[in-house]
């Protein structure tokens, strides 16, 4: 096929549709009355225009312009709403939730400290306790099964030796004057 | 009747009447490309109200590069093509054409029988080329609107209507058929 069936093709659509100047549309009637193969094509081309589009019917056209422009608006407002919605929902449900944290960290924390709350481990037993694992109350002492205090190691200026001499009701009575004075536990 | 991109300015403005006027102005063109794209009245009412919500809706970023012509039937190309996809392996029936009720003459017969058949294979045409066919010669689109519409190059789609109607001109002649002296 050469340039000159080409550009005659590709104007076809063209003169089928009527939309070809008088020269350009005289220019191909000449050359479809010569040439079989580009009249063929034109005819095939008419074939398939000639087949018409069954008519929606007249209210069909009438309606169509309020129902697409009214239908349109619709649909704006409710993507509108739909995305009102995507961007405000999380935050209630966020809300929400920390709400809900929130509460139910402070009744934990409430149980926790509760004093009439049961222990969080079962009670343990003196013959459970590893003495290794028993650390020392005093810094630099060695810790065992041989822990013995020596109260002569103690520092010369400490209360320890005065405190381990007291008897048991004396003890008592201190114990007791601290605690009026809210210095027990430091 | 007025400028299009008049009547989208009035639109723009406020005047809703304005865009009634441009739906009213191509209602027709784009009923017929997508009744041609789906073979079914219903569908193709049901499609063109789709394409012109598309329209209304997206007008404000209409640039205005284009023609309006052009932009509404490249939406209505997505429209088809997206159809299509979501009823894919459902063939939709080629509806039969009108029989008068008259004595037909043997060659009146045998002519219906051919656009039949042009009809039903240009229905089973790739595609694009079903587009760019009925975009150039039922619609009478230039190669450059067509492009636009198809969102392709002007060679693709001289190369998409070329490759189609020499497709049905195979499936004319091999069924035994002749075109019209």
């Amino acid at each position: 096929m050469n340039s000159g069936h080409d550009d005659i093709r590709e104007l076809l659509p063209e003169y089928l549709n009527g939309l070809l100047s008088g020269s350009a549309r005289r220019r191909i009637e000449a050359h479809i009355e010569k040439c079989r193969d580009c009249r063929d094509e034109f005819s095939l081309l008419s074939d398939l225009t000639s087949t018409g589009v069954p008519d929606p019917g007249e209210d069909f056209w009438k309606a169509l312009p309020h129902k697409a422009t009214m239908r349109s608006r619709n649909r704006r407002r409710r993507d509108r709403f739909h995305l009102k919605s995507l961007l405000l929902r999380p935050l209630p449900a966020a809300a929400a939730a920390a709400a809900l944290l929130f509460i139910v960290s402070f009744a934990y924390m409430i149980a926790k400290e509760s004093p009439g709350s049961p222990p969080a481990t079962a009670p343990t037993t003196t013959a459970a306790i590893d003495s290794g694992d028993v650390v020392p109350p005093i810094a630099g002492l060695p810790a065992g099964d041989d822990l013995e205090f020596e109260l002569a190691a103690l520092p010369k200026d400490s209360y320890y030796e005065e405190i381990a001499s007291l008897s048991a009701e004396e003890l008592n009575s201190l114990y007791e004057a601290l605690e009026n004075e809210e210095l027990k536990g430091g | 009747m007025e400028d299009d991109k008049h009547l989208i300015k009035r639109y723009l403005n406020g005047d809703n009447g304005a865009v009634e006027e441009l739906v009213e102005k191509y209602q027709k063109h784009i009923y017929a490309f997508v009744y041609r794209m789906t073979n079914d009245i219903e569908e193709a009412k049901d499609l063109t109200q789709e394409v012109f919500i598309k329209a209304v809706n997206g007008i404000s970023g209409f640039r205005m590069e284009s023609s309006f012509k052009t932009w509404l039937y490249r939406i209505a190309v997505n429209t088809s093509i997206n159809h299509a996809r979501r009823n894919r392996g459902y063939e939709s029936g080629i509806e039969e054409s009108v029989v008068e009720d008259r004595a037909e003459t043997l060659s009146d017969m045998i002519e219906r029988e051919k656009k039949d058949l042009v009809r039903e294979g240009l229905a089973r045409l790739p595609e694009r080329q079903r587009i760019a066919i009925v975009l150039r010669a039922y619609e009478g689109l230039s190669c450059r609107e067509t492009a636009l519409a198809m969102g392709c190059s002007e060679g693709a789609v001289k190369a998409h209507y070329h490759n189609g109607v020499k497709r049905l001109r195979e499936i004319v002649t091999e069924a035994g058929y002749e075109f019209r002296p």
